[in-house]
């Protein structure tokens, strides 16, 4: 099993959105429609999207939409997890719990689960059943991902106790971000941290509806300017993963989005990458 | 002119009088951490992937960034070569504000 430091310092991310389904509709989600369709993946098309990744260390984040909603997922991670330079990961608003629920014990699949659909002052609303419980710390990589909505502060200083049991390493926290229509920041960050964000984003995308790369997840949809996106070649994926297919292009120069000001990727994870 | 002088990167005017640029002189020194040996040259310089500039210019903005990385030899070649593009970017930037200054 490896961890998720490990993960993090040495693999980049990938974000295969499956679908555009999901059976929730989050106010700060753009990536989902509530029409369910593309519900099997196309195994020939994944097969090929592996084979290009084959010789890069990629963590193969899947989602959608909700991945749980897709009818052959078992088959898709068994697919993934074929080859050891990749990692699978799995994001779901706990529609995987409900469905798969063996995934959650594979400790070689990560398992993130975004159950917290907002904080308000007196309670936090569940994107799955309520009586489904935050994870405990576990080393099954089974992880809770908690976006700091506009009442997490105000929940946080109320409610100690409650924070207290998402306070641990199988928690990942989260800015809320540009994706919400009352979201509004003036401030961006530091040019030179949204150039090394354009050059490989955090998560860059393989959409499996238009089977092509999309540069940057966070103009993926319902947004006035959307991502440039590529087809979906050998020569492309070589490019990207080698830092040579994206650029510093005229919405990264207008983006407002979060990046980390001590480094898009700290200098380590750099060094592992173009050390190859 | 612009020259390296026991590890400090020094502006000289035309009397002789010498100027220290003290974050070209800390961007020097982390390099010479990152890089061992440097070459400060202009020939060398060629096109390289952004993402070296970018790093030379997030150590130089930032400088704890570099935080004890290690990078193989071709990285360290590229790294290099930014670092030349940058340092004589800024000579030339710091050169044209001395004139327009004057």
């Amino acid at each position: 099993m490896k961890t998720l430091e490990d993960i993090q310092t040495n693999y980049l991310a990938i974000d295969f959105f499956l679908t555009m389904s999901c059976n929730k509709d989050c106010h700060y989600c753009t990536s989902y429609t509530l029409e369910q369709r593309n519900l099997t993946v196309d195994m020939e098309f994944l097969k090929s999207t592996l084979h290009y990744l084959r010789n890069y260390k990629c963590r193969i984040n899947l989602l959608g939409g909700e991945p749980g909603l897709v009818k052959n997922l078992l088959e898709v991670i068994a697919e993934v997890k074929s080859n050891p330079n990749h990692v699978c990961e799995v994001l779901s608003n706990s529609m995987v719990r409900r469905r798969y629920p063996e995934v959650l014990k594979d400790p070689d699949v990560v398992y993130v689960e975004h159950l917290v659909l907002d904080f308000y002052e007196h309670e936090i609303t569940k994107l799955g059943p309520k009586s489904y419980q935050f994870h405990d710390e576990n080393e099954f990589n089974n992880y809770n991902l908690v976006i700091k909505t506009p009442n997490f502060e105000r929940y946080k200083e109320l409610y100690p106790k409650d924070m207290k049991k998402l306070s641990h390493k199988n928690t990942l926290w989260k800015q809320f971000n540009g994706r919400s229509p009352i979201f509004h920041v003036d401030e961006q960050a530091a040019e030179i941290d949204r150039k090394m964000c354009a050059a490989f984003p955090m998560v860059p995308v393989i959409d499996f509806e238009k089977q092509h790369i999309v540069h940057c997840s966070k103009k993926f949809a319902n947004n006035a300017i959307l991502s440039k996106n590529f087809e979906l070649t050998q020569e492309n994926v070589d490019k990207m993963m080698t830092f040579n297919l994206f650029k510093y292009e005229s919405y990264c120069v207008k983006c407002t989005e979060y990046v980390n000001p001590k480094g898009h990727f700290p200098l380590i994870k750099y060094v592992s990458l173009l050390n190859v | 002119m612009i020259e390296v002088m026991n590890d400090r990167v020094v502006m000289i005017d035309a009397t002789g009088n010498m100027d220290e640029m003290s974050d070209m002189t800390v961007l020097y020194k982390n390099m010479r951490t990152l890089l061992g040996d440097i070459t400060i040259d202009k020939t060398i310089i060629e096109p390289t992937e952004d993402i070296y500039d970018y790093i030379v210019e997030k150590i130089y903005l930032t400088p704890e960034y570099i935080d004890g990385a290690s990078f193989k030899d071709k990285p360290k070649e590229k790294l290099l070569i930014a670092f030349n593009k940058f340092f004589f970017a800024m000579i030339e930037k710091h050169e044209n504000t001395r004139r327009h200054t004057d």
